[in-house]
């Protein structure tokens, strides 16, 4: 199930994509570079202007405020998944806020 | 099993493969035997896109394994070049680059007809590049199940001579095979794992 999960977006090395950071839920960052198809945001960011934005992540499983969520691509630092807290993510699908925990 | 080039034609015909824009033609024409066709048994040639990143050479290291923007920082050392049809890229002996295909690949997993199997693909190099010394992949090559994007070239130039990059020249080998089952996210093998890569357990 798809959702959006805030992130900070920096210019990327290609056109086709911006660089993403984002933070897991205790805060720790990793980056990734993704494809402008799975971001949103406002005005394109500049090297001296990063700007707040939205990345696409697939939920993969709940537990308790805390979310596993996909990322489009694999971060620098480390693997494709994110365990980040809910209210990191914006417009959370109606049947994945509703579920119980697992 | 990798597809064949009238198994790739199947694909890209019910959009199980996309690749855009489509390589043509499909078959040579006989009254042409000159005519370039990108498609070989079992395999698809992609052409280089237009830009060019250069890392810029520097006295710092990448930490890997640090947990910043890692991406950030490698952006900001790298230099872009944005080549046109009539322009090239000089590769010099030695140096490391990264380049785009011109195509985008999609491998939709919730296609139709992908019951109990999916497609996924690999990046290939291609003979007559290899023969002077230009790699265009190293470590990568893989496409998962579900990529859409241009595919990213980690290029060297191990050859005597300098090489002439040219937007729009096949520069690589795209394979397409087939994955057994749907792969879906498996969120068991992080149980346990306190790591900010797998669900903390509380």
């Amino acid at each position: 199930m798809k959702a959006w999960l805030r992130c900070t977006l920096y210019p990327g090395q290609f056109g086709s994509e911006l660089a993403v950071v984002v933070k897991s839920y205790k805060g720790q960052v990793f980056s990734l570079f993704a494809s402008k198809e799975d971001l949103e945001y406002d005005e394109p960011p500049t090297n001296n202007c990063p700007v707040d934005g939205l990345v696409k992540v697939q939920l993969v499983k709940r537990q308790g405020n805390l979310l596993l969520v996909y990322l489009p691509q694999c971060t620098i630092e480390n693997g494709q998944y994110l365990t980040v807290a809910e209210n990191q993510i914006e417009r959370i699908p109606v049947a994945t806020a509703a579920q119980s925990a697992t | 099993m990798i597809l064949s080039n009238l198994e790739l034609h199947a694909a890209l015909d019910s959009k199980r493969l996309v690749i855009t824009p489509e390589p043509t033609p499909r078959e040579r024409n006989i009254a042409d035997p000159d005519e370039y066709c990108p498609y070989d048994t079992h395999a698809v040639d992609l052409t280089l896109g237009s830009e060019i990143i250069v890392p810029e050479p520097g006295v710092y290291a990448y930490d890997l394994l640090q947990q910043t923007s890692l991406a950030v920082f490698i952006e900001k050392n790298s230099r872009k070049y944005r080549l046109d049809e009539h322009s090239h890229f000089v590769l010099e002996r030695q140096q490391f680059i990264l380049g785009q295909t011109r195509e985008k690949i999609w491998l939709p997993i919730n296609h139709a007809k992908n019951k109990r199997k999916c497609l996924a693909a690999r990046i290939e190099g291609k003979s007559s590049r290899a023969r002077v010394g230009l790699l265009i992949h190293f470590t990568a090559p893989t496409v998962h199940p579900g990529f859409k994007g241009h595919l990213t070239l980690e290029m060297i130039n191990l050859g005597p001579a300098r090489i002439l990059l040219k937007p729009g020249m096949p520069i690589a080998q795209l394979l397409v095979e087939e994955v057994r089952g749907i792969p879906s996210p498996n969120p068991s093998q992080f149980q346990d794992q306190t790591t900010p890569s797998g669900l903390a357990t509380e």
